[in-house]
C-alpha cells in the first residue's frame, strides 16, 4: 500500500464530508437570513417509497395569470409578493427580475401549467402525512432570500405550528 | 486497446493447451501422473501470494490485479465475497430505514453530525480492513457500506431541509463521492457502484427535464444521452493506457459504448420520428447545453491525451479509439441537426446512414474492438427493427418475433464461424457464437409453447410487411455467406468440424422453414417439433463439448436446458395456479439437481482418462446439483404454503395439467438415463474408470435421497398433507450434516463449505422470518449485516490459517 493511495483515499473522504457539511451549511444559512413570510397553500399526498412519508404542497400564488398563459413549460417567472393579512399573496407576475425593492420569489412553470418555487415537498414522521391532509387549513412558513430562493422553514396545520411528536 | 484485455485472455488460453498437451504426455507414458500434476501446478494462476500472510499486492501496486480480482477463482474466496456484500447491502439497508424512521426526535445539529461522521467513520474502517489489515474482501465490503452511508446522509441532509427527493443534483453528488474511491481502492464492485449510481443519476435528471418540458423532450435526451456516453467511452479507453486503471476501462467503455448504442438505436424507429416537428427548443435549459458541451470537450481531452500518451509508440493504437468517440460525437451532432430542421419522412435516411455505416466501419475496420461495437450495432438496429416491425403481426406476433430470433442468432452463429477463420477478430467468437446460439435457443424455447399455435382467428399472411421479409433475407444472405466462407477457408485446412457447425446452421434454417410453414398452414401442433429441436440441440452442443474437450460449451447447454425447463415449469403452474408456485416447483428442481448431480458423477469416471480439466468439470457439476437439490427441499420448507389455503389446494387442478407432467417426467426421465449409464459403465469395466464400492455408496444414497424427497414432495401436495414442510426441514438438516460427513470421508473442502453455506444462508433467512416480527426492521437489518461482516471476517481468518498450515506440511517434500 503506497502512501499516496492511503493520502488519496482520505482526501475523497475529506471531500465527502467537507460536501455534506457544505450542502447542510448552505441550507441552513438560506433558512436563518431569509425573510420570513407565510404563504396560503392546498396540499396533496403521494407516498415516497425511499423516504417515508412526505407531503407535495401547492401554492395559491402558484397559479398562472391570464397574461403570462402562452409562455412555454421551464420558463421562469418572478411573482412579487405583498402582505394581505396572515400570509403574503402575489401583487403581479413578470417573466424579468423586478427591479423595485419589493419582496419577490421565483418559480418555474411545470408541466401541469402551474409555478414550482422549489418548496414543493415536506417531509413528516413516518405515518403522520394524514394530518396534513385532513387539515381543513395549511400554511407554510418559508425564508425567503433577496435573489427570489425559497426555503421551508415550517407548516401550519389549522394555524398551528406541525409537529406531531409534541415537542 | 486490445492489448489491455490480451494478456489475461492469452494466459487463460496457454494453460488450456497446455493441459490438453500434458494429459498427451501422460497418456504416451512420458512423464508420470504426479509430474504431469506438478507441470500444471506450475502455471496456475498464482494465489498464494495473496494468502501467505504478504502484504496485499492490489493496493498501490500498479502492476496487480484490481482488490477483488484476486483470489476470485477460489470457492470460500467467493463465498467470503457474497457473505460480505450481503453483510454490507444489510447494513447499509438497515441504516437507511433506521435513521428514515426513527428520526424525528433528534435535533437537527445532531442528525447532521451523526450522518458525517458515520460515513467518515465507515470509510476509514474499511480502509484500515482493506489496507492495514490486508483484508481486501471485507474492506472493500465495508467500502461498500461506506458508500451507501454517503447516499444516505446526503438524501437525509435533503430531507432535514425538504429538498426534493427526486432532484438530480443529489444522486450526481452520490456518483461523484464514490467514483474516486472506487479508482483510489482499485475495486471493480465501487467502480460498478459509481456507474450505477451515474445512471441512476442520469434516469433522475431525465425525469426532472420530462416533468418540466413535457414528454416530446424525450427525443432531445437521445442526443445528449450519446454525447456523455461518447465522453464515458473515451475516458474508458483512455483508462487502458495506464497501469494502475486498465483493469477498470472495461467498466466505463462497455456501459458508454452499451448506452450509445441505445440511445443511437431508438432513433432508427420510423415512429419516433413523427415527434420531431413538435420539439420546442427554447424550453432548452443552459444545463443541457452545458452539460452537451462538458460531454464533447471530455471526449475531445480524453482522445487528445490518447493521442500524446502515444505518440512514441509504433501501433495506430489511438486511430480506432478516436474513431468510435468521434462517430458517437458526429451521430449526436447529426440528430441536433436532424431536430432543427424536422422532416419526419426523412427517418429511412438516418437507418440508411446507421446501417451503411455499421457495414462500412465491419469492412474498414482494423481493430477487434470496433468490429465487435460494428457488428453490436448493426445486431441492434435489426433487432429494433423487427420488434417494430412484429407490432404489426397480430396473433402470430410471438411467433414472427422468435422467427426474428433465430434468424438473427443464426447469422451470429454463422458469423462467428467466419470470424473463427480471421485472426484479427478471433478472440470474438466464443461470444459471437454464444449469444448467436442463445437467440437461437430463446426463440425454440418460445416456439414449442403450445398457446402460441392456437389462434382464435387464422393469423393473415399478408399482415407482414415488404419490411419484414426483407430483413429476414438479407439476414439469412449474410449467414449463407458467412458459412460457405468458413466452410471453403477451414475445409482447405481439414478442419472436419467445421461440417458440423455448418450444418447446425443449417438446421436452423430448416427451423425457421418449418415454422412459417407452419404458419403458413396453419398447422396447430408445429410446436412439438420446437420441442423436440431444444433438447435435440442442447444433446448436440454436449456431444461437441465433449468431442472437443470445451468445458464451456457444455455448461452453456445445461444452462439453456435448465433455464428453458424452469421457465416452461412458471409458466405452465402460472396458467392454472399463482399461490404455492414454489411447492410445485420444488419437485421438478429436484430432477434437475439429480440429472446435473449425476451427469457429474458420469464425468468422473470419463475424467479418469482425461484432462485435469475435465475432472474440475465435473466437480462443478456435484457442487451445482447439491446446490440445486438443496434449494429446492429448502424452498418447500415453509410452513404456510403447506397450509389448505395454499400450494395443496391447487393440486386438483395441476393434477391434470399434462405439460407439468411432462417436463417432471423428461427430467426425471433424463435423470434415470444418466444413472443407469453410470451402472452400465460401472459394470462393463470399460476404458472409463470405474468408481470404489464406498464412492458408489456415496453416490447412489444422493441420488436416492433426492428421488425419495421428490415422491414425498409431490405425496404431500396431492394428498394434501399439511406437515409435510416438518420432515423436509429435517431433510434440509439430514442433508447439511451428510454433505459435512460426506466432505470430510472424501476430503473434499468444496463439501464442506456448501453445506456451511446452506446452512448459514437457511438460518438467515428464517432468522429474517421470525425477526421481522419481533425486532424493528432496520434493527434486524443492521444487525444480520454485521454478523455476516463478521463472519465474512472469520471465514477468511480461518481459510488463511488453513492454508499456512497446508504449506508448512507441503514445503519438506
Amino acid at each position: 500500500m503506497t502512501r499516496l493511495a492511503s493520502i488519496l483515499f482520505f482526501a475523497v473522504v475529506a471531500a465527502q464530508v467537507v460536501g455534506l457539511v457544505a450542502f447542510a451549511g448552505v441550507r441552513q444559512a438560506a433558512l436563518t437570513e431569509g425573510r420570513e413570510i407565510t404563504l396560503q397553500t392546498a396540499p396533496v399526498d403521494p407516498r415516497s417509497l425511499f423516504q417515508g412519508d412526505y407531503a407535495i404542497l401547492d401554492y395559491e400564488i402558484a397559479e398562472i395569470p391570464p397574461h403570462l398563459a402562452g409562455q412555454p413549460t421551464g420558463a421562469q417567472v418572478y411573482v412579487t409578493l405583498a402582505e394581505c393579512g396572515a400570509v403574503w399573496c402575489a401583487r403581479a407576475y413578470t417573466r424579468s427580475q423586478p427591479e423595485s425593492a419589493a419582496l419577490y420569489i421565483r418559480g418555474v412553470i411545470n408541466a401541469d401549467g402551474r409555478l414550482d418555487f422549489g418548496i414543493g415537498t415536506f417531509f413528516v414522521p413516518e405515518g403522520t402525512g394524514h394530518i396534513i391532509e385532513r387539515a381543513q387549513d395549511v400554511k407554510v412558513v418559508v425564508s425567503l432570500d433577496d435573489r427570489g430562493q425559497a426555503v421551508i422553514k415550517s407548516v401550519l396545520v389549522d394555524g398551528v405550528p406541525f409537529n406531531p411528536d409534541g415537542n | 486497446m486490445a492489448t489491455g484485455s490480451a494478456s489475461g485472455n492469452g494466459d487463460s488460453e496457454f494453460r488450456r493447451r497446455l493441459s490438453i498437451e500434458v494429459s498427451g504426455w501422460e497418456r504416451e507414458g512420458l512423464i508420470s501422473v504426479e509430474q504431469a500434476g506438478a507441470i500444471l501446478r506450475r502455471y496456475e494462476p498464482s494465489t498464494a501470494g495473496a494468502l501467505s500472510g504478504e502484504t496485499y499486492p492490489g493496493v498501490g501496486n500498479p502492476t496487480a490485479p484490481p482488490v477483488d480480482a484476486v483470489e476470485r477463482n477460489t470457492l470460500v474466496g467467493r463465498a467470503v465475497s457474497i457473505i460480505g456484500v450481503m453483510g454490507a447491502l444489510l447494513v447499509g439497508l438497515g441504516i437507511i430505514i433506521y435513521v428514515a424512521a426513527n428520526w424525528d426526535v433528534i435535533p437537527v445539529w445532531a442528525r447532521v453530525t451523526i450522518l458525517v461522521a458515520l460515513t467518515a467513520a465507515i470509510n476509514t474502517a474499511g480502509w484500515f480492513l482493506l489496507a492495514r489489515l490486508d483484508y481486501p474482501r471485507v474492506g472493500v465490503a465495508m467500502l461498500v457500506v461506506g458508500a451507501l452511508a454517503y447516499g444516505a446522509s446526503i438524501h437525509l441532509i435533503a430531507q432535514i431541509y425538504h429538498v426534493p427527493v427526486n432532484h438530480p443534483n443529489l444522486t450526481t453528488a452520490w456518483f461523484l463521492g464514490v467514483l474516486p474511491v472506487g479508482y483510489v481502492v482499485r475495486s471493480r464492485l465501487l467502480v460498478g457502484v459509481s456507474l450505477a449510481l451515474l445512471v441512476l443519476s442520469m434516469g433522475f435528471r431525465t425525469q426532472w427535464w420530462l416533468e418540466f418540458y413535457g414528454v416530446e423532450t424525450f427525443l432531445l435526451l437521445a442526443p445528449l444521452t450519446l454525447a456523455i456516453s461518447a465522453a464515458v467511452v473515451a475516458l474508458g479507453l483512455l483508462q487502458l493506457r495506464f497501469a494502475w486503471t486498465r483493469p477498470l476501462a472495461a467498466y466505463c467503455y462497455y456501459p458508454g459504448l452499451a448506452i450509445g448504442l441505445t440511445a443511437f438505436g431508438a432513433m432508427t424507429v420510423a415512429g419516433i420520428w413523427v415527434d420531431v416537428g413538435q420539439l420546442t427548443w427554447a424550453v432548452l435549459s443552459a444545463e443541457y447545453w452545458i452539460t452537451a458541451g462538458v460531454s464533447f470537450a471530455t471526449a475531445a481531452a480524453a482522445t487528445g491525451v490518447l493521442w500524446w500518451n502515444s505518440r512514441d509508440r509504433q501501433d495506430d493504437g489511438p486511430v480506432a479509439p478516436t474513431a468510435i468517440v468521434a462517430t458517437m460525437s458526429i451521430a449526436a451532432a447529426c440528430m441536433w441537426l436532424w431536430f432543427a430542421w424536422p422532416e419526419p419522412g426523412l427517418w429511412w435516411l438516418f437507418n440508411l446512414v446507421a446501417f451503411g455505416g455499421a457495414a462500412a466501419v465491419a469492412f474498414a475496420a482494423r481493430s477487434p474492438m470496433l468490429l465487435a461495437g460494428a457488428s453490436a450495432l448493426f445486431l441492434m438496429l435489426v433487432a429494433i427493427r423487427f420488434v417494430s416491425l412484429v407490432d404489426l403481426g397480430g396473433v402470430a406476433a410471438p411467433i414472427l418475433l422468435s422467427a426474428a430470433a433465430l434468424t438473427v442468432g443464426a447469422c451470429l452463429f454463422a458469423g462467428s464461424l467466419a470470424m473463427s477463420c480471421v485472426p484479427l477478430v478471433a478472440s470474438y467468437v466464443r461470444i459471437a457464437a454464444a449469444v448467436g446460439l442463445a437467440l437461437a435457443a430463446s426463440a425454440l424455447h418460445v416456439l414449442g409453447y403450445g398457446t402460441f399455435w392456437r389462434w382464435e382467428a387464422p393469423p393473415l399472411w399478408s399482415w407482414m410487411p415488404a419490411e419484414y421479409w426483407m430483413v429476414v433475407v438479407i439476414t439469412w444472405i449474410l449467414a449463407a455467406l458467412a458459412t460457405s466462407f468458413a466452410l471453403w477457408k477451414r475445409g482447405r485446412s481439414g478442419d472436419a468440424d467445421a461440417v458440423w457447425q455448418a450444418g447446425a446452421v443449417v438446421a436452423m434454417a430448416a427451423l425457421t422453414l418449418a415454422m412459417w410453414l407452419g404458419l403458413r398452414y396453419q398447422v396447430s401442433a408445429a410446436w412439438a417439433v420446437f420441442n423436440l429441436a431444444l433438447p435435440a440441440g442442447v444433446a448436440a452442443l454436449i456431444w461437441y463439448a465433449y468431442r472437443r474437450r470445451q468445458r464451456s460449451v457444455a455448461y452453456f447447454a445445461c444452462l439453456v436446458f435448465a433455464f428453458s425447463v424452469v421457465v416452461r415449469c412458471f409458466a405452465a403452474i402460472d396458467i392454472l395456479a399463482r399461490d404455492g408456485l414454489l411447492l410445485w416447483l420444488g419437485p421438478v428442481g429436484l430432477g434437475i439437481a439429480a440429472l446435473v448431480f449425476l451427469t457429474g458423477r458420469l464425468q468422473v469416471r470419463w475424467a479418469g482418462t482425461a484432462t485435469a480439466e475435465l475432472r474440475t468439470n465435473s466437480r462443478v457439476w456435484d457442487l451445482a446439483g447439491l446446490s440445486a437439490a438443496i434449494a429446492s427441499v429448502y424452498a418447500m420448507s415453509y410452513s404456510e404454503p403447506w397450509a389448505p389455503a395454499g400450494g395443496a389446494a391447487t393440486s386438483s387442478a395441476l393434477a391434470f395439467l399434462q405439460e407439468y407432467w411432462f417436463l417432471a417426467g423428461t427430467v426425471w426421465g433424463a435423470a434415470i438415463v444418466a444413472g443407469i449409464l453410470i451402472w452400465v459403465v460401472d459394470r462393463r469395466q470399460s476404458s472409463l474408470v470405474p468408481a470404489s464400492p464406498a464412492q458408489l455408496h456415496w453416490e447412489t444414497s444422493a441420488a436416492a435421497a433426492m428421488g425419495a424427497i421428490c415422491v414425498f414432495a409431490w405425496l404431500g401436495l396431492l394428498l394434501g398433507w399439511e406437515w409435510t414442510w416438518l420432515p423436509l426441514n429435517a431433510a434440509l438438516l439430514g442433508t447439511v450434516l451428510a454433505l459435512v460427513a460426506a466432505g470430510y470421508r472424501w476430503n473434499r473442502g468444496d463439501l464442506i463449505n456448501l453445506a456451511v453455506i446452506a446452512f448459514a444462508i437457511t438460518l438467515f433467512t428464517r432468522y429474517f422470518e421470525f425477526g421481522f416480527g419481533l425486532l424493528g426492521q432496520s434493527l434486524a437489518f443492521i444487525v444480520a449485516g454485521a454478523i455476516m461482516l463478521g463472519m465474512g471476517f472469520g471465514l477468511e481468518f480461518l481459510r488463511r490459517r488453513m492454508l499456512r498450515g497446508m504449506r508448512v506440511i507441503e514445503e519438506p517434500v
